[in-house]
């Protein structure tokens, strides 16, 4: 009984503690202050918990293969220490077509590459936005492959994909919030700021990804101590015959009649033009070629471009075609990817020859000045073992492995140099034409070299023909060159040009 | 708008915080700003849409004067009619013409005749099944004289539009909601902190369970020829559990939204997998639905009251037009027939049998399982081949469909969780009010692991589906 009377009383006490609480719920003074700020706190945990997780970057992809991310965080190093002259921007088809340390050295300059795949031209805007904050070019190079049709808030899962990864990216906030409307549809929003949002299904699918981003084994591939201006190369052979089989067979796989333009599209190369031209910087447009027969009716691709790019800069001053590009350093079939498929890129070798057409190109604009950087220490530091320099520029004296066999001002035939390599050494020699008929009358045309080597104590003489290295010829400086024996050479006896 | 996207998060916040900070000082302001805010969040879809609700509106609110006002019966059977005619002509034409012109010509077609025709392109217009059938039930408690119509235009057309409710139900009685138009709110914390615990709940049903599970019924079903055994028979389940807790959830979401505003929306599922008979069972699944055809159809039809035989012909036209309303494809009106079928058949004995209530459960659940293979193929000619590729082999292809083994495994888990969590409620051990009766540590531990939990495991994102809520499409 007095169990029973405990237990009651017990339940009662309870019940009106019940009360009490429920009426001091209901006295709450400002209900909709108070959840606010409840719902606040509750947002601002969540979102701090987010923010936490994107920054540890536990649900980031696979860094290693992300050189988007590596290009930009390179983007971000190299400028803290240099300026950038030359800015080229566009997607795939830039990074794979233009070597950037050829273009900086053959222009004596720093050259970047700040490229995404799969982008487009909105993209690029604020990619060049972005990248012009941190460091102001000379010189803005477009190239023309993302000038496409835009419908932005319509993209299929593959290219938001990579405007993703080309978002994700870039690092100042406030820029990133405000091109956010531009570049993605409301409910990618989310997405596009967190990684956390974007790719938490890893916790089912990749939870192996997840477990190497919290052991900080996820960094970019690449050394951050080696020079990285954005390059990627991803094709050294060219078209295979079943893919010139097909193009017998199928006709081109890219139809220029289908290339279709807009308002959008042209709004934003009109910003990019007009962000250079507020800034004073030049800007051209660079179209990298896909194999000839890769492309048909390309006329008509290319008077939809003009259109939109506009008279001035659709003129030969303002606009590299290399499409229908022709001369002694014509792209072959060795130049482009082996592929079928619409998008087709450059090979090694084919960038080659484009980023020396982009020098003669850039060279010839005379209103285009760019900072020469040939007697900088320091940038002769940055580019001296790397690729390119030695063929568009003179060792240094200090430098006993590289030596200048001969040099001259009043000559054509500037500077000889033997570079020595690995297994074997290359004799090098520079030509500079003074005019366009006269390299044209050289270019098919070889440099005898007779040389006096010492042979094991005994002085010989000996000649050796060097052609013309289409790869690393520019107009202005064209190199002839060939590999030879590492053998001490004592002298130079005689240069000519033979047939 | 849909209630799991980002742009409703931006909405709801705001039209939340305007309503109880502006808007609230008046009946007549604070319905005038959910009529706009509701046609906003309607119009969001196609602007065109709201000349429909536009009209349905008007016309029955001056349609159900006129019926009040009316003393001679046939008056009042006119404006009824005028009602129904306009609201089903509404309907009918944006969702069953296709169906009716092809099932005539296929009939002809039958006999040998043939026609060609070009079929019309009508969008179906979001939730139309559900408003229609709202305003609909205030004309006829009008003309049954269960209700006194309103002469306060705001306030019906707020009824009718009112956002949280309005495509996919609860399909609310005037004489429940409509009242709550008439007063003045205040803001109650424990309401509002109560509607949104609902709202994070919901959510958390649909996207972190009801969209996992659809990943693998979409799979399935997107190549029936080739699931054949134990993932057809794992889909039909997913997909039972799947259409519960999707629109379970939108439900509760619904609820929740109002109340957060200060309204009281019925309840609309009642843990329907536990239910003990088939009657039982359409007394917990979507029961506004289920109460609207017994109170509109069931009865005037003569409900029980005129023999065995007319109850089941009773029964059968309630289930068939009840499939019809989920969709205008021969599937759903098989789909009703049998669940007519089901009831008028298995009821009695369920109720005899006295294993214990979970065999009546499972018993149930089984049938409604199988039914509802008609109730998600898209022709009829899928269903048959889903039905016959039930079974119980290909279980080494169970991980082949959008899941693997992991997110399979833990689907189960969530499903038996979801079970064991109904049992407790509907046992009363546990409730809204008991999780809000904790300390407060202990709920803001809950509240923020119900948040993480839905980021963190829910199915979104762009490489996902549509994940719109199912009763949408009615």
């Amino acid at each position: 009984m007095k169990k029973s009377k405990k237990k009651l009383s017990k339940t009662k006490v309870r019940s009106e503690k019940k009360i009490d609480k429920v009426k001091k719920i209901k006295d709450v003074k400002h209900p909709i202050r108070t959840i606010t700020l409840k719902f606040l706190i509750l947002v601002s945990l969540v979102c701090g918990g987010l923010m936490f997780s994107d920054h540890q970057n536990f649900f980031n992809p696979d860094n290693i293969n992300n050189h988007t991310l590596r290009k930009w965080n390179s983007y971000y190093d190299f400028t803290q220490k240099n300026d950038i002259d030359v800015l080229l921007v566009g997607n795939s088809h830039l990074y794979t077509g233009i070597n950037p340390k050829n273009l900086s050295t053959a222009l004596g300059c720093n050259a970047f590459i700040l490229a995404s795949p799969g982008t487009h031209v909105d993209d690029h805007y604020f990619a060049l936005k972005e990248a012009i904050k941190i460091s102001k070019p000379q010189l803005v190079v477009i190239e023309t492959y993302g000038l496409k049709k835009l419908e932005p808030k319509q993209k299929s899962k593959g290219p938001l994909s990579d405007q993703f990864k080309s978002f994700s990216a870039r690092k100042n906030s406030l820029s990133k919030i405000t091109s956010m409307p531009s570049l993605f549809a409301v409910e990618n929003y989310g997405y596009a700021l967190s990684n956390t949002l974007r790719n938490h299904n890893f916790l089912y699918t990749n939870y192996d990804q997840i477990k190497k981003n919290i052991n900080n084994d996820n960094e970019p591939r690449g050394d951050k101590n080696k020079l990285y201006l954005g390059r990627y190369i991803r094709f050294k052979t060219g078209i295979e015959d079943s893919i010139l089989t097909k193009y017998k067979e199928l006709g081109a796989p890219v139809n220029g009649d289908n290339y279709e333009t807009n308002s959008l599209q042209s709004k934003y190369i009109k910003n990019i033009i007009e962000l250079c031209e507020s800034n004073d910087i030049e800007v051209i447009f660079l179209t990298l070629p896909m194999y000839e027969k890769h492309i048909s009716n390309y006329d008509a691709w290319k008077s939809k471009l003009k259109e939109t790019i506009g008279e001035k800069y659709s003129s030969d001053e303002y606009w590299i075609d290399m499409q229908l590009g022709e001369g002694y350093r014509k792209f072959t079939k060795a130049s482009f990817e082996s592929t079928y498929n619409s998008n087709q890129h450059m090979t090694y070798s084919g960038s080659l020859l484009a980023t020396y057409k982009l020098v003669d190109f850039i060279q010839k604009q005379k209103r285009i000045t760019l900072t020469n950087r040939r007697n900088d220490k320091e940038w002769i530091d940055l580019f001296y073992k790397e690729e390119g320099y030695l063929e568009n520029n003179s060792p240094r004296k200090d430098d006993n492995e590289n030596i200048v066999l001969y040099s001259s001002d009043s000559e054509i035939v500037k500077e000889i140099l033997v570079l020595k390599k690995d297994k074997y050494n290359t004799l090098i020699a520079k030509v500079s034409p003074t005019s366009d008929v006269i390299a044209n009358s050289i270019e098919t045309k070889k440099i005898r070299v007779t040389l006096i080597v010492n042979n094991n104590g005994v002085q010989q003489s000996s000649y050796l023909d060097l052609p013309l290295d289409i790869y690393h010829s520019s107009n202005k400086k064209m190199n002839y060159t060939s590999n030879i024996k590492p053998i001490e050479i004592l002298r130079i006896s005689d240069i000519k040009f033979v047939d | 708008m849909i209630f799991n996207s980002i742009e409703f998060a931006i909405f709801f916040p705001i039209v939340f915080l305007l309503y109880w900070l502006l808007f609230c000082k008046t009946a007549r302001t604070r319905n005038l700003y959910i009529i706009l805010v509701s046609y906003f969040f309607y119009g969001i879809w196609d602007w065109r849409f709201l000349i429909l609700i536009a009209i349905s509106s008007l016309s029955d609110y001056l349609l159900g004067l006129q019926i009040h006002k009316s003393e001679d019966v046939k008056r009042r059977k006119l404006f009824l009619t005028v009602s129904v005619i306009l609201n089903i002509g509404i309907l009918g034409f944006f969702k069953y013409f296709n169906f009716f012109t092809d099932s005539f010509l296929d009939l002809f077609t039958l006999f040998g005749a043939s026609f060609s025709y070009q079929r019309l392109n009508i969008i179906l217009p979001v939730g139309i099944s559900f408003y229609t059938f709202q305003t609909m039930s205030y004309t006829f408690d009008i003309y049954y004289k269960r209700l006194k119509p309103t002469k306060d235009p705001f306030a019906f057309f707020a009824f009718v539009s009112f956002f949280p409710q309005l495509v996919a139900g609860p399909i609310e009685r005037a004489k429940d909601l409509l009242p709550q138009f008439y007063t003045i709110k205040t803001a109650e914390y424990s309401k509002i902190r109560s509607g949104m615990l609902i709202i994070a709940l919901g959510l958390f049903k649909k996207i972190v369970i009801a969209d996992r599970l659809a990943i693998y019924v979409d799979n399935v079903y997107s190549d029936v020829d080739s699931a054949q055994g134990l993932p057809m028979l794992m889909s039909a389940v997913f997909f039972a559990f799947q259409l519960y807790l999707d629109f379970s959830a939108y439900s509760d979401i619904a609820i929740g939204i109002a109340r957060t505003l200060g309204f009281d929306l019925s309840t609309n599922f009642k843990r329907p997998y536990l239910a003990k008979s088939f009657s039982d069972f359409w007394n917990r699944w979507h029961i506004s639905l289920s109460s609207w055809f017994r109170d509109y159809l069931y009865i005037p039809l003569g409900g029980n009251r005129n023999g065995k035989i007319a109850t089941i012909k009773n029964i059968m036209i309630v289930f068939m037009v009840s499939g019809l309303w989920h969709g205008a494809f021969w599937n759903f009106v098989i789909w009703g027939s049998l669940c007519g079928v089901f009831l008028i058949v298995l009821d009695k004995s369920l109720l005899k049998i006295k294993i214990g209530r979970i065999f009546n459960s499972f018993i149930i659940f089984w049938c409604w399982t199988l039914s509802l293979v008609f109730f998600r193929s898209t022709t009829l000619g899928t269903s048959v081949d889903s039905f016959s590729n039930l079974g119980f082999s290909n279980s080494e292809k169970l991980y082949e469909y959008g899941l693997n083994s992991f997110e399979f495994k833990l689907a189960i888990c969530l499903l038996v969780g979801i079970l064991l969590i109904e049992i407790l409620v509907e046992k009363n051990k546990i409730s809204i009010d008991w999780i809000l009766s904790k300390p407060a540590i202990v709920r803001y531990v809950f509240y923020f692991s119900v948040v993480v939990t839905t980021i963190l495991f829910g199915s979104y994102g762009v490489d996902m589906n549509d994940n719109n809520f199912i009763y949408f499409q009615f």
